[in-house]
């Protein structure tokens, strides 16, 4: 995290919850976080941890019965998108702040183009002539690295792979010049080898024309890969945030900490993999205290009665945990074990 | 490890296309799907046969076939010294009681409204094995081996999180003391932190029972936190074959090599340092194959020969076995 660039989304005290006939679900509860001007922040956690509706929060698009944003800001580019009308608001998204989905089928129209989707995007937000649009629909096309842009600009949804879809969802989320870019498991339909192909564009993508990328992922690998900086979320809150060398390498909070130790890696042989017990809590139904204290292993008295603080342990360093000052120690006992 | 014998399962030259349509126009155009084309391939007791490859590559068809779930075209299937291919289906029922199968998703692979003992006993009531008392007796039991409690055995499986039903899954598959085991993307669906428990639940049945496995997954990690052996799939066919860490440490076809490149590690330093090889274009349509190495539209190696011949699996180190004109070396 350094100090130098500028801001250019931050989310401060977002809480979106659901209103379910069973009760409420706090989805998310309490989050915070800032992305900078070509910044990569990743956003970890499990199905259910609150990871994607955090996204969908940024985007106002939470399905609003049920759920609602109950509170909290989030100020892009000095304004706070939560106060503005749904027109003003529509003209962010797309314009300012584009988003991508894990799979690229649901996102497109199996009926019309691909071609024609891309350039109606275009057309609709930067009031172009449809002739225009065609030709900026194609270099966007092509600009997603879609070989024979101009052949394939004719093709429906059902003739392109699924690497192909996500390129082309990639392109209509470029149509106009986003800043930031919301990328909610883009490849985790994917196979590998496309999966790789596609981190590589994003990468690209944000050097070449200064994009900042917010990623929504349970992948470690991926993260560890693009991430400058990574949010980890468990149960609707924020359990760790820093940079990604730091969650990696310096973990402060025990989830993100066995999290990490509980994955297979392919550039190692372990003879037994660390295993969290359970599972991810009910949201309807949290744990007294830290929610993740039924599953940790260093879990005292204090941690089933009080909720722990997101506090800065170090600089640029936050976690919610009643033992992160001296938790890497706590850790290194464990490992010797 | 030595020597030929100590295979509990030999498959050879398993041969599975499918006819594109059975309707008036499909049929008449003629296309098959090469699933699964000329495949050789054996597991030593007590081992693990990792089968990796992207979708689409055959590699659950294979499994399909090996099991004789879907009929093969072609090929033999040796398991404890008999072709079960060639079985009449009476004996073939006797055989099934040695192999069975833990699938990808767990949400669809129990029936609702059968109670999880009722779905862990009824493999013992297709074979007629126990009493009924025995059959519950056993089943508890079960539940105890894979992590579960007594209390669950009268429960329903929606009242069970993804890594709970995946133990169901893989108590079913204990149920008849089976020899070999065919796990078909056993931990893909599930959460990262309950992948963990349930990769370290089948090594400690393996160990335990002295399984054997077939190992179907396209997660290169998780293939190597559990394989003695990795196969990998392109297009229908083994590509390259190896004992696990020769296969990690050297891979010597190309296909292997962009695979394993393309792998994110999660370690940030790491990462940076790595050079991916970035494959251009897709997977290739199985009806369709490219002719001599099925590999040559993407590889960067690619010479006129791998157009026109088909490379054959040949031994290039001690039980390193690849299908490449122009290994690594």
């Amino acid at each position: 995290m350094d100090g130098e660039r500028e801001t250019l989304l931050e989310v401060r005290n977002l809480r979106t919850y659901f209103h379910t006939p069973v009760g409420v679900v706090k989805a998310v509860d309490d989050v915070s976080f800032l992305v900078r001007r070509g910044e990569a922040l990743a956003v970890v956690g499990e199905s259910g941890c609150g990871k994607t509706v955090t996204a969908l929060s940024v985007m106002r698009l939470v399905p609003d019965p049920p759920g609602k944003i109950e509170g909290g800001e989030v100020v892009f580019e000095g304004r706070d998108l939560l106060r503005l009308s749904d027109a003003e608001m529509r003209r962010v998204r797309g314009n300012h702040i584009g988003m991508i989905f894990q799979d690229p089928m649901t996102s497109l129209n199996p009926v019309f183009r691909v071609g024609d989707q891309i350039r109606e995007a275009v057309q609709v937000h930067l009031g172009l002539s449809r002739k225009d649009a065609r030709e900026r629909a194609i270099q966007l096309m092509e600009m997603a690295e879609i070989p024979q842009a101009r052949e394939r600009y004719r093709m429906y949804p059902h003739e392109f792979s699924g690497g192909m879809r996500q390129r082309a969802m990639i392109a209509m989320a470029l149509s106009c010049e986003p800043k930031l870019l919301i990328a909610d498991e883009p490849s985790t339909a994917l196979d590998v080898t496309i999966q790789a192909q596609i981190m590589e564009l994003l990468g690209r993508l944000r050097k070449e024309i200064g994009l900042s990328v917010m990623l929504i992922t349970h992948d470690l690998g991926v993260v560890a890969g693009v991430a400058e900086t990574v949010l980890v979320m468990y149960a609707g809150k924020v359990v760790e945030y820093a940079g990604v060398d730091d969650v990696y390498y310096r973990s402060k909070h025990p989830y993100a900490w066995s999290l990490m130790r509980s994955v297979p890696r392919l550039d190692e042989k372990k003879e037994r993999l660390l295993t969290i017990g359970g599972s991810p809590p009910s949201l309807i139904d949290l744990p007294p205290g830290c929610s993740f204290s039924p599953r940790c292993p260093f879990a005292q008295e204090i941690c089933r009665e009080e909720e722990p603080p997101l506090v800065e342990v170090e600089k640029g360093h936050l976690s919610a945990c009643h033992f992160a000052g001296d938790f890497e120690s706590r850790a290194a006992e464990v490992l010797g074990t | 490890m030595s020597g030929n014998d100590g295979f509990l399962l030999e498959a050879r030259g398993l041969v599975k296309h499918f006819p594109l349509g059975k309707g008036l126009i499909l049929s008449r155009l003629g296309g098959t799907v090469k699933a699964v084309d000329d495949v050789t391939l054996e597991v030593r007791e007590g081992q693990t046969l990792g089968l990796v490859g992207e979708s689409g590559c055959g590699k659950s068809t294979l499994a399909r076939l090996i099991l004789r779930l879907v009929k093969a075209d072609k090929g033999e299937v040796f398991f404890e010294g008999r072709d079960i291919l060639k079985l009449p289906h009476r004996e073939m029922k006797a055989v099934r009681r040695s192999m069975q199968i833990i699938f990808q998703d767990p949400y669809a692979s129990l029936n609702p409204r059968m109670s999880v003992g009722a779905i862990i006993m009824e493999p013992m009531v297709i074979h007629g094995e126990g009493s009924r008392d025995e059959r519950r007796k056993r089943a508890m039991e079960l539940l105890s081996l894979v992590g579960l409690q007594p209390e669950h055995f009268s429960r329903y499986p929606h009242e069970f999180s993804g890594g709970q039903r995946q133990r169901i899954g893989v108590a079913r598959a204990l149920a008849l003391r089976p020899r070999l085991i065919i796990c078909d993307e056993p931990v893909s669906a599930l959460d990262v932190s309950i992948q963990a428990q349930v990769l370290n639940l089948l090594k400690e049945l393996q160990e335990r029972f002295r399984l054997t496995y077939i190992f179907v997954a396209h997660d290169l990690s998780v293939v190597r936190y559990v394989s003695d052996e990795v196969a990998v799939m392109y297009l229908g066919k083994i590509v390259e074959r190896a004992v696990h860490d020769e296969l990690y440490g050297h891979p010597m076809h190309p296909y292997t090599l962009a695979l394993l490149s393309a792998v994110p590690v999660p370690d940030p330093r790491k990462e940076r340092e790595r050079r991916r090889i970035i494959l251009e274009g897709d997977v290739p349509s199985p009806i369709n194959p490219p002719p001599g190495c099925r590999f040559h539209t993407r590889c960067w190696k690619k010479q006129e020969i791998c157009e026109q011949v088909e490379p054959a699996m040949e031994e290039k180190a001690p039980g390193h076995l690849v299908a490449c004109h122009f290994p690594e070396t």
